[in-house]
């Protein structure tokens, strides 16, 4: 979870080097992984694709819900 | 060179499954119009066929409708859409979003979360709907699709192994030709040894014909097959009882418009046609059913293809797989 927390963190931060082919990688990833999910999980899921779609305030809201549900925030 | 490029291709690809019908009524039933939705999306948004788009919040499918009611936070209305694409070939392995126009299989599976307190419509709320019926608002649709309980109301806990919600659904509407009588409808499925379902999770496929029943009320009739664990032996109701009506087969209308996405019928009459055995369909299987159209013209029918999660596994918010329903190339044949 941490490298697409990361992703995220970034893409808020101001961007970083990433591209729009990185997160969908990323997002790409993540969805092979996430056939067990659980809501935490989809809520870091929006967050990326948030990331992806270059919409900061979705994937801000999510990326908190995410950190809540898992204790962090 | 064309014709010898399309031959490499196929050579690369290996055997792929075949098409499941050759008068299939339904489009786009291959989902090969590279769309990559996963997340959320919005319920009864089916788009064109010249429609793309592979990533973001608010992505859809061109000629289906998702059905779920499971909603998030932000922004309202947005429901849930548990999808993996596979390529149809090979080892059925992941297709990577932007892999172009090919024939994908769709997985869809649970999300073992009601998202509880956190939704701007509440999941965790069984009798949510009550006393709604027709084409309603999202905040009066039934987050109940099916039940074997007689009665749901304010007490009713969704930590509950009598209930199922349709975390991901997808539905496409097609008129019916006037001559029709028969409708024989299924697809290609299977749930391989590594994602079984959970004991109490079964997934299915639905056709429903919404009409005027007896007395003239609103009435739905389904035909369906599901699949799900050995152990299980739950009995789905065949008709809605006088304690419970709307929480069973409520959700998508034919024709509903964009601003009252889900319609709840008042009644309906349900036929199983099958409750498979997840363990005789490890390897992608065909299986197809016939049922009798009720008779009329101008007539619509909707096939419904759906994950149906145990609320209880939901409430608990438990990290065990929930398990996946693999579906290749769903079709309707009119006859």
């Amino acid at each position: 979870m941490d490298r697409y927390v990361t992703i995220v963190e970034t893409f808020l931060g101001g961007g970083g080097n990433l591209t729009n082919a990185d997160y969908l990688e990323a997002l790409h990833d993540f969805v092979g992984e996430f056939s067990s999910p659980t809501g935490a999980m989809i809520n870091l899921l929006i967050s990326l694709e948030a990331a992806a779609s270059n919409n900061k305030s979705i994937a801000r809201l999510y990326l908190n819900k995410f950190n809540q549900e898992q204790g962090i925030a | 060179m064309a014709g010898l490029s399309g031959g490499l291709v196929a050579v690369s690809r290996g055997e792929g499954l075949e098409d499941s019908s050759t008068s299939n009524a339904l489009v786009n039933s291959k989902f090969n119009n590279d769309n990559y939705p996963v997340g959320y999306t919005y319920v009864d948004n089916e788009q064109a066929l010249t429609y793309q788009q592979n990533s973001g919040v608010e992505t859809f499918l061109p000629a289906w409708a998702s059905g779920s009611s499971l909603y998030f936070i932000d922004p309202q209305f947005a429901t849930m859409c548990s999808n993996q694409y596979l390529y149809s070939w090979g080892d059925y392995e992941l297709a990577p979003f932007l892999a172009g126009f090919i024939p994908r299989i769709n997985k869809i599976f649970g999300v073992s979360s009601l998202f509880s307190g956190s939704t701007t419509i509440n999941n965790d709320n069984a009798d949510r709907g009550a006393g709604n019926y027709g084409f309603v608002n999202g905040a009066n649709s039934r987050i109940v699709g099916h039940t074997t309980l007689t009665t749901i109301d304010s007490s009713t806990s969704m930590d509950n192994t009598a209930i199922w919600v349709d975390s991901t659904k997808w539905c496409q509407q097609l008129n019916v030709p006037d001559s029709a009588t028969t409708v024989k409808f299924g697809a290609q499925i299977r749930i391989p040894s590594g994602d079984k379902l959970r004991p109490l999770n079964w997934a299915g496929i639905a056709v429903t014909q919404d009409t005027l029943g007896p007395n003239s009320t609103p009435w739905r009739y389904v035909n369906y097959f599901g699949i799900r664990h050995t152990d299980a032996t739950f009995s789905l109701p065949t008709s809605g009882s006088l304690g419970n009506p709307g929480y069973n087969w409520a959700g998508q209308g034919i024709d509903a418009p964009t601003s009252s996405p889900f319609y709840t019928p008042e009644t309906f009459t349900a036929t199983e046609h099958a409750m498979l055995d997840q363990d005789d369909y490890e390897d992608f299987t065909k299986v197809e059913y016939t049922f009798t159209l009720n008779s009329g013209t101008s007539r619509k029918i909707m096939m419904h293809i759906f994950f149906a999660e145990n609320a209880k596994y939901m409430y608990d918010e438990d990290t065990e797989l929930t398990g996946g329903f693999q579906y290749y190339d769903p079709f309707i044949e009119f006859s």
